[in-house]
């Protein structure tokens, strides 16, 4: 446990920079949340109207929503682009490619490196769980599962390239390919077997028996088993080093489970979409 | 006692260059071993197979008793290595870096730590990213001396460094070397540095090792014989073949002695074999030129095809 407590400090240290922004970032996204409780507080204190002219009204309601965007996009802000960038950052911090990194030479366990770099992790992932927990559902589905599932993805791709263009040029191939291969496989599959044939009810409607099980929709499912995929394929490369071949279970991932996308959902390849509701025998299924 | 670094024709290749061709080597332990080799010539792919960041090809290395590719952290706490290029935590300070090694190292000595910050003057709260080349090799060699290793692997530290920093480490690695039972191997092509270290002299070219003994028997088995022949009877090049290299200018010769043992006999080997010499005086040779002539030597030599 020292160990990774020691790798621990040193990752918050090396972060320290995109760590404070992030802190802030996240600090202003409560803001709005505490002015909406000081003022409930307040008007149940003073429950009588309080006597403001119209131009102090709008002056005031025009304040208030400027406050709330900025704060919000500030949130957003950290929460869509620091914890990504951090995520890479620290993984790449102590390369698991090449033979040139600190901690190869020294007597740092592999096991301890990952548990560590995990950890990290869970904590900037932690405020968006808190958030899920506290109701702050966004859209339809369980917002944090997807983002946790693209983090799992930014932290898996990390770990197979040695640095950020790297990094930067697979994402883009894969995020590419994966458009093109559905794309392909669609077409395909419509030639030989007639448009919109690669829907198959059947498994929708186990995908959503599943997915009734474990208290998911259809597409969170899908994102749980790129969590799921993307996870294996993180801890793979930190157990083994093995850099080729968690690149093919990156890829694996990729195309298993976006065609088991394509093949339950009646809109292939759109993870994000709108979740496609069975209407017929799903509520019979246990 | 075991050698503590154990090579048995090792072999590493990287897609259709042979980087190490089976290289046999033992390093006792408690010595400075130099490696010797021009660029390219196979040393960091050796101290790479050494800690197990590059598995062999063929033939195995074992160190401290252990097969190199099952080197691993019990291992690598007893191993300190610093080289050119490693990717420090450029982001910490010297302060910060000293700590997080600490919690690494059961055997962490913080008074010996003191002692090498101290000598190496390293400022402790800037970051290493802002620091110079030697500096930052002084704070690796920092937090790889700190927890006494029993092997210290060097991968040409003082490549790039100007004299004064190498005249710093070299002091501080005689310093220490006199207070620690450690074996030191040490890469590199700054021979005149590495000469006032070295016990031991490995020479490495185009990945085959062309020499590996003591220091004190390389100074002594090589000498530099000037002679001075009698007019008319000026040497050919063919009384040279069996020398390491001969430079003919007139009636007087150079050439290096490679099999040295002391003047009586070398007096009487080059009056039985160069009956027209008149004179002749020997000097010991650098290590540097024993370097040069060897590996010149070697290239002279058409390469073996490998099987």
């Amino acid at each position: 446990m020292k160990i990774v407590l020691a790798q621990f400090r040193k990752d918050i240290q090396c972060q320290r920079q995109p760590l404070i922004l992030w802190v802030i970032c996240l600090a202003l996204g409560v803001i709005p949340f505490a002015i909406i409780e000081t003022l409930k507080h307040w008007h149940h204190i003073h429950p009588a109207p309080v006597d403001f002219s119209d131009t102090q009204k709008i002056v005031g309601a025009l304040s208030f929503v400027a406050i709330f965007t900025m704060c919000m996009f500030a949130a957003a802000f950290g929460m869509f682009l620091f914890v990504p960038i951090l995520v890479i950052r620290i993984v790449h911090e102590d390369t698991l490619m090449g033979t040139t990194a600190f901690w190869l030479t020294r007597p740092v366990p592999r096991a301890k490196l990952l548990l560590a770099k995990t950890l990290f992790i869970a904590i900037l992932l932690l405020p968006l769980i808190l958030g899920a927990q506290m109701n702050a559902h966004v859209g339809e589905g369980q917002f944090w599962l997807a983002e946790t599932a693209w983090i799992a993805a930014v932290a898996a791709l990390a770990s197979i390239t040695p640095g950020v263009q790297p990094f930067l040029g697979y994402g883009a191939a894969f995020l590419f390919g994966k458009v093109i291969f559905s794309g392909i496989i669609d077409k395909l599959w419509g030639y030989y077997y007639g448009a919109d044939s690669a829907f198959s009810q059947w498994m929708a409607q186990h995908y959503s028996s599943v997915g009734q099980l474990l208290h998911l929709s259809t597409a969170d499912l899908f994102h749980l088993c790129y969590l799921i995929g993307f996870s294996a394929v993180f801890i793979h490369q930190y157990l083994t080093l093995r850099t080729r071949k968690s690149l093919a279970f990156f890829i694996l991932t990729l195309v298993a489970v976006g065609l088991l996308q394509m093949f339950a959902s009646p809109l292939a390849d759109s993870s994000s979409g709108p979740v496609f509701h069975i209407e017929t025998n799903s509520s019979h299924t246990p | 006692m075991d050698p503590v670094i154990q090579t048995h024709e090792m072999s590493c290749r990287f897609d259709r260059v042979e980087a190490v061709r089976n290289l046999t080597l033992e390093v006792p332990a408690g010595c400075i071993y130099a490696f010797l080799g021009a660029n390219g010539a196979g040393k960091t792919t050796t101290i790479k197979t050494l800690l197990n960041l590059i598995q062999p090809r063929s033939g195995t290395a074992r160190v401290l008793g252990v097969d190199s590719t099952r080197l691993g952290p019990p291992e690598l706490a007893r191993i300190g290595y610093v080289s050119e290029n490693q990717e420090l935590p450029e982001r910490l300070t010297v302060k910060q870096l000293i700590a997080y090694c600490r919690s690494l190292y059961a055997t962490w000595d913080d008074s010996l730590c003191l002692r090498l910050t101290e000598k190496f003057a390293l400022p402790m709260d800037r970051p290493l990213k802002g620091f110079s080349r030697g500096m930052k090799i002084k704070a690796a060699l920092l937090v790889s001396l700190a927890y006494r290793p029993e092997l210290l692997l060097m991968d040409e530290p003082f490549s790039g460094l100007d004299p004064l920093v190498r005249d710093d480490l070299v002091q501080g690695m005689l310093e220490l070397s006199d207070q620690e039972s450690w074996t030191v191997f040490i890469s590199s092509h700054d021979i005149d540095e590495v000469e006032r270290l070295a016990d031991q002299v490995g020479m490495i070219d185009n990945g085959i090792l062309t020499l590996s003994e003591s220091a004190d028997s390389l100074r002594t088995r090589f000498r530099r014989v000037d002679a001075i022949f009698a007019e008319g009877v000026a040497p050919t090049p063919a009384s040279f073949q069996d020398v390491l290299s001969s430079e003919i200018s007139g009636s007087s010769v150079r050439w290096i002695e490679n099999h040295y043992t002391n003047d009586e006999e070398l007096g009487a080997r080059i009056k039985s074999q160069l009956p027209g010499c008149k004179a002749w005086t020997s000097s010991p040779l650098p290590l540097r030129d024993i370097f040069v002539s060897l590996t010149r030597a070697q290239r002279a030599v058409p390469p073996v095809p490998p099987v």
